[in-house]
């Protein structure tokens, strides 16, 4: 891909997309026996009630996964390089999320792109928020 | 068996890993998981024509190995996520065996913190992954 293809693509600074997301249950359950990490914030409604969450939480992992894959379906091909994240809140079963992203910057001598990355809750807080550094070179 | 280590016992230079061959089972339930379809994972005569030759994994699903090790052995249970950074080195392919590590580097003891390294290496020895995280554990 030529350097010039970032701005081809149709991105410029500023650019923002969103994605809705509801997790059920079921993802939360899915992902635990997948990443081995089933612990009971996750996986078990009754002990995650006795807790300050008051209900299941999702994985912070779980959360950056389904944004990627918002990010891919905005911008296919994209190869992830890096990322900042950081989880403020707890995203709980049942609720549905926007992933927010916005083009901070182009590298357009490297064909990279950085993003910011967002999960917003229902309630307006921010479950995820970071950066990622993508390359759009071809593979 | 979930851990679930006190704060107060944590000391720096403490590690805990996980190893896992990633099997195509996992790339398929990952990609319903998180919608990521892209056919670099799902579909191998795509795959074939890239210069990787064959089908890699969600980078994520590796990195959910690394927060699986954090929610399910140290510290374990009651973790909680509060920040991640990522570097995504080389890919994963189907039939690698990942093995997943953690070590405390850092305890910020007034606010029961640590800073996590976090890396991911495959059955050659190199590091597919690797990035820092900062956790919480409350008690």
């Amino acid at each position: 891909m030529k350097r010039e293809d970032a701005k081809n693509k149709g991105l410029k600074t500023g650019d923002v997309f969103i994605e809705k997301h509801t997790f059920s249950q079921q993802d939360f359950d899915d992902f635990a026996r997948l990443s081995g990490d089933d612990n009971p914030i996750h996986v078990d409604p009754d002990y995650a009630a006795k807790t300050p969450f008051r209900s299941t939480v999702a994985h912070g992992m779980l959360l950056y996964s389904v944004l990627c894959s918002a990010l891919l379906k905005n911008i296919p091909g994209a190869i992830q390089l890096e990322h900042q994240m950081m989880f403020p809140t707890g995203t709980t079963a049942g609720e549905t999320v926007s992933c927010r992203f916005e083009v901070l910057e182009f590298d357009n001598a490297a064909n990279k792109v950085r993003l910011k990355i967002q999960i917003l809750r229902q309630n307006g807080e921010l479950g995820l928020d970071g950066e990622t550094l993508i390359s759009l070179e071809d593979v | 068996m979930i851990a679930d280590i006190p704060f107060s016992e944590l000391k720096v230079g403490d590690t805990a890993e996980i190893s896992k061959t990633v099997s195509e089972t996992d790339v398929y339930n990952f990609a319903g998981i998180c919608g990521d379809f892209n056919p670099l994972h799902v579909n191998h005569e795509y795959a074939a024509k890239t210069p990787f030759k064959r089908r890699i994994a969600h980078g994520m699903l590796a990195v959910s190995l690394l927060s699986g090790v954090l929610g399910t052995a140290l510290p374990g249970k009651n973790t909680i996520y509060l920040e991640q950074n990522l570097k995504f080195h080389i890919p994963v392919f189907i039939g690698d065996t990942i093995t997943a590590r953690v070590e405390v580097l850092e305890l910020m003891v007034e606010k029961n913190i640590a800073i996590m390294k976090t890396e991911a290496v495959n059955q050659d020895g190199k590091i597919v992954i690797d990035g820092q995280a900062k956790i919480m554990k409350k008690t």
